[in-house]
């Protein structure tokens, strides 16, 4: 005979899992677009946010109902691809690309690499705006860069990304300021028109 | 104020992050000097385009994902990580992978404890695992086997019980923990078709089998 406490828990841990399944559906474009705006690579995005989905899930019982979801998510997502950066820079991948690969009888073979000045996507990109902030944004480092995101597309005020970034609101100013910037610099001549969007408005 | 300090508090102003001072203090000077007032124009300009990037939607399959994972009782000790090498590696071919029992060589050795059922696991590439299956089974069972993560992987069928004749099964994984992925495997034998799927941490989560006929 099944216990009632049994019973209890086991409907509590449905109740559980379809309510983190709400959250899931109803937070995953916007995580998804956080993590594709951060990496760049749908691949990478698509990786970055079912891990923070299943952290999230893995912690769901410390997360205090009522509190936001949608931050202490992102909050995760953040540390998530921020120690995955910090990962990759402790074991770099050194290899040149342009290095000959040695061959067993000891002669080298050249590498046939496209020419990334004239390839499909770099001409897709020139003519395409957000190619180029794409671009632009993955050359800010890590904490700039989500600084921006979450606030020029995610909309957070300076003191909501200060609590998902866990940092102070000094630090995220600092950020946005720094990031954008730089995105200044990198995008002036693409800009003109949208700037002036904003100023008309 | 000088041209510095409302550089750097273009942002915050933009983003209307200043206090009621600070704002009207670089709106006076931006009004009077053409230098930060173009700083300003293209800050704006840059917080504007990233405003108006292609909204992006979720790959549809992404809970699935997800699910798959969660479902995967007792979780792994050791955290996963989103990121690195086998990730992208393992995306180079199907998610799936077929494992065919041989009809041929399945017995009636229903309830025997340690089964003489071995598959090696033959990885093609880091991603297509093809179970190529030598020995004898139950028609129908449940086995638990381990993947060793060494260089090539030996998979190995330790028990195996009676399951009631499952037509189609859909089964997780569980970890045995000491560094070993348990697999469960459903519902081989004749004429069953079972497939691995393989998760991006390069162990098994779900497999799926079902009736050949």
């Amino acid at each position: 005979m099944v216990s009632q406490q049994t019973l209890v828990s086991s409907a509590q841990a449905l109740s559980k899992d379809a309510e983190f399944e709400s959250l899931v559906r109803r937070y995953q474009n916007s995580v998804y677009s956080i993590a594709l705006r951060m990496t760049g690579n749908p691949y990478e995005a698509q990786d970055l946010t079912q891990e923070a989905f299943v952290r999230a899930y893995r912690a769901f019982d410390s997360y205090r109902r009522g509190t936001s979801f949608d931050k202490w998510l992102y909050r995760i997502v953040t540390n998530l691809y921020i120690d995955e950066v910090r990962r990759r820079k402790r074991t770099p991948y050194t290899e040149s690309l342009d290095q000959p690969i040695g061959t067993h009888d000891g002669g080298t073979i050249e590498r046939e690499l496209p020419d990334s000045s004239t390839s499909p996507e770099e001409v897709f990109d020139r003519t395409h705006l957000d190619g180029r902030l794409q671009q632009a944004l993955e050359s800010l480092p890590p904490d700039f860069r989500m600084a921006v995101i979450l606030c020029d597309i995610e909309g957070f005020s300076y003191e909501e990304i200060a609590q998902i970034m866990n940092t102070s609101i000094g630090t995220v100013r600092s950020r946005i300021h720094r990031g954008r910037r730089a995105l200044r610099d990198k995008l002036a001549p693409y800009l003109t028109e949208r700037g002036q969007e904003v100023i008309d408005r | 104020m000088m041209c510095s300090m409302v550089q750097r508090l273009i942002s915050a102003y933009i983003d209307r992050e200043l206090s009621e001072d600070d704002r009207s203090r670089v709106r006076r000077h931006l009004a009077s000097c053409s230098e930060c007032y173009a700083v300003y124009q293209s800050t704006a300009a840059v917080k504007s385009a990233l405003a108006s990037m292609t909204p992006v939607e979720c790959p549809p399959c992404l809970w699935e994902g997800v699910e798959a994972r969660i479902s995967a009782a007792p979780l792994k000790a050791a955290p996963a990580r989103y990121g690195g090498e086998r990730f992208s590696l393992l995306r180079s071919a199907a998610s799936f992978v077929k494992i065919v029992a041989p009809a041929a060589v399945v017995g009636a050795l229903i309830a025997v404890p340690v089964v003489q059922l071995a598959f090696g696991i033959d990885l093609i590439g880091p991603m297509g695992a093809r179970l190529a299956g030598t020995g004898a089974g139950s028609n129908s069972g449940v086995g638990v086997a381990t993947v060793q993560a060494d260089e090539t992987p030996r998979l190995t069928l330790q028990s195996i019980v009676p399951a009631p004749a499952a037509r189609a099964v859909s089964l997780t994984a569980a970890s045995l923990g000491g560094g070993s992925d348990s697999l469960i495997l459903g519902a081989f034998g004749d004429n069953h078709l079972v497939q691995l799927q393989l998760d991006p941490e390069d162990y098994f989560t779900r497999i799926g089998g079902s009736v050949r006929d």
